[in-house]
């Protein structure tokens, strides 16, 4: 109900944007841009591109904020196209997606580190490692996978908000979502507990 | 009701979105079954640990530099229109264009233009408002015809 309130708070500015009112629609990008570029950098893990493919996904929405008719959430709508845009950046750059900001040493196999047998605790138990860690655990996931987690998890967005961002019924999304965690905490098995 | 169904309730419980009942249920496998209890407690942590993760700031004047963007990509746009229309078409449509507008001025518009042409090659003052094509013809009668080369008699 919260979300759906959300998206009424923003009615009058996104139907004064369908009408072409550039203040409104300069509003509502300041509103949506923070969520939009944590979005993409959950998405794409790298900072060096975050605010053009940001800026890709709000002209995205300009030109087709006219068609837009209240049939989704705005938040989805807006979701939808920004995802997209992840995924053309992605496809054209060949690139996995999430863990690039936090690049593994495949040389020194850095991350047998994290491991079990791991000698420096001390270490393993710094808020970065865990971040790492996660983000590792994330990337070996399938892509839908992980496409629900970075939406739910690092985004906050409601079963609602995910479906129609995605275009699925919730029962699908509760399914994915489920699936998502099981396979997560599997690839988080071999480390401590308390560690993660 | 099966492991697996159970399972997915304990690890949607996170959530908040379950009935009183299926959070009943899924509370009460929690006491039952360790290991749904523990992932649901690495869970939590891993909740816990994404909200730690670094957010991207957005710069000062980001909505007016996307603003100012579309505008000129708009304004591409507009021109990407023409491109894909053949040249000769596109000057045929051109000359029908040109032709409409001349054709849709106003006849009393093009009369009154030519009166200020005359008056202006004349230059001497019209004595009465030339209303008829009969009053211009004994104006010009009256003040003898332009010669061939437009110089003044």
């Amino acid at each position: 109900m919260e979300e759906v309130a959300f998206n009424q708070d923003h009615q009058e500015l996104i139907l004064a944007g369908k009408q072409g009112d550039e203040s409104a629609l300069t509003q509502l990008i300041e509103l949506y841009a923070p969520f939009v570029h944590r979005l993409i950098f959950s998405i794409v893990r790298d900072d060096s591109v975050v605010e053009d493919l940001a800026q890709d996904a709000f002209i995205k929405m300009l030109t087709a904020i006219e068609n837009y008719e209240f049939r989704a959430p705005f938040k989805s709508w807006l979701t939808r196209i920004a995802v997209n845009v992840c995924r053309d950046h992605l496809r054209k750059k060949k690139v996995r997606s999430i863990i690039n900001f936090f690049k593994v040493n495949e040389e020194t196999n850095e991350e047998q580190s994290f491991m079990d047998e791991a000698p420096n605790p001390v270490m393993l138990l710094e808020k970065d490692e865990r971040k790492k860690i996660l983000l590792r655990a994330m990337e070996r996931l399938p892509a839908s996978s992980r496409m629900i987690l970075v939406l739910r998890e690092l985004n906050q967005l409601s079963y609602e908000e995910i479906a129609a961002a995605l275009g699925w019924k919730m029962g699908t999304v509760k399914s994915r979502l489920f699936r998502a965690r099981q396979e997560l905490l599997q690839e988080l098995a071999p480390y401590r507990e308390d560690l993660l | 009701m099966n492991h697996k169904t159970l399972r997915k309730l304990v690890l949607l419980s996170a959530d908040g979105t379950l009935s009183e009942q299926e959070q009943a249920l899924a509370q009460k496998h929690i006491k039952e079954c360790a290991r749904c209890a523990a992932d649901l407690q690495r869970l939590s942590k891993i909740q816990q640990t994404v909200k730690e993760f670094p957010a991207p700031k957005v710069r000062p004047f980001f909505a007016q530099r996307v603003m100012a963007e579309y505008r000129a990509s708009a304004k591409e746009r507009f021109w990407t229109v023409f491109e894909g229309i053949p040249r000769p078409l596109l000057f045929a449509a051109l000359s029908v264009s040109i032709m409409l507008i001349f054709l849709t001025i106003p006849q009393s518009a093009r009369e009154t233009e030519s009166l200020n042409l005359f008056t202006q090659f004349y230059s001497t003052e019209v004595p009465y408002s030339l209303e008829s094509d009969e009053q211009a013809l004994a104006f010009l009668i009256k003040n003898e015809l332009p010669s061939t080369t437009g110089e003044r008699q």
